[in-house]
């Protein structure tokens, strides 16, 4: 049976099936697209991918990669891709300003620790000691520089 | 039946990419090291970190990768109920793993049940250290005075 013989016999007149089988397809694309791109332009990143980066500092150029993606087997100090130099420490991040309050965007400090310097680590901006996995101020403080930036 | 062990992540600290799975293999680890955590009913548990979770107050505001994708990484589902926090909160799901050797699959929420982590006959002499949804889902196992069955 041919196609045209097929719509014929589904729909009163030719005009209507083309108009159905448009909107049908139409849905089909649509379908189709909000599939594909639920799993590729919006899908959630992935956590291995995730877990693999770090935001680093380097220790000459005092250069930040926020989005910093360590490769297999890599180690400290990691390799500056701009310079090719094993300067790359991992970065603290500190979410406090100076009069005791939150900040939503962090400052991201180098450990002295890490190159060798001696003394506590200070943050530059606030004048608190830095320290490895730096702690996070409470959640009310966090909310409320969430609600002070319009967020 | 108590949880012996459960679907969480290495140390995270918090949210943030500074923030992802680290641990501190040194026997006197400062951080993170090679033994137990605390089980996720503590808020500041350092294996299922529920920070943004919905209804957890930084939910709404944040937008960054949530930590407990690293624990839980079963799937996830739309939050209801208790957990609320709006149409596109979910919750994760993972598995845990009881002394009698079952295995039950629950999302981030449930798996705070102290029920779960405390030995029977614990009594609270003061309110819980846990999570919203917690207090909220279990009210009195979140008070002073409550013995865990």
């Amino acid at each position: 049976m041919r196609i045209d013989d097929l719509v014929s016999n589904l729909f009163k007149n030719k005009a209507q099936g083309v108009v159905i089988s448009g909107v049908l397809a139409t849905l089909c694309v649509g379908v189709l697209l909000y599939v594909t791109a639920k799993h590729t332009v919006f899908a959630d990143p992935s956590t291995a991918a995730t877990s693999r980066t770090r935001p680093a500092i380097d220790s000459e150029t005092g250069k930040l990669f926020v989005d910093f993606k360590l490769a297999d087997g890599e180690a400290v100090p990691w390799k500056n891709p701009s310079t090719g130099k094993r300067t790359l420490f991992p970065a603290e991040a500190c979410y406090w300003n100076k009069d005791g309050t939150a900040r939503l965007d962090p400052v991201y400090v180098l450990r002295n620790d890490l190159i060798g310097k001696p003394g506590p680590t200070i943050c530059p901006d606030c004048g608190r000691t830095v320290v490895y996995h730096n702690p996070f101020p409470p959640t009310e403080l966090m909310i409320a520089a969430a609600k002070k930036s319009g967020k | 039946m108590k949880v012996a062990f459960y679907d969480g992540s290495r140390y995270v600290g918090g949210i943030g990419p500074e923030n992802a799975p680290d641990y501190d293999s040194a026997i006197d680890a400062d951080f993170g090291g090679a033994f137990g955590d605390t089980g996720p009913w503590f808020l500041k548990n350092r294996s299922l970190v529920r920070t943004l979770a919905p209804g957890e107050g930084l939910s709404q505001y944040i937008s960054q990768f949530d930590p407990r994708r690293y624990a839980f990484r079963h799937g996830s589902k739309a939050a209801r109920g208790v957990a609320g926090g709006g149409p596109s909160a979910v919750t994760c799901t993972g598995n845990l793993s009881f002394f009698d050797g079952h295995v039950k699959s629950l999302d981030d929420g449930e798996a705070t049940n102290p029920d779960l982590w405390f030995p029977s006959g614990t009594k609270f002499t003061s309110g819980l250290d846990t999570w919203v949804y917690t207090k909220k889902a279990w009210v009195d196992k979140a008070k002073r005075d409550y013995v865990v069955p």
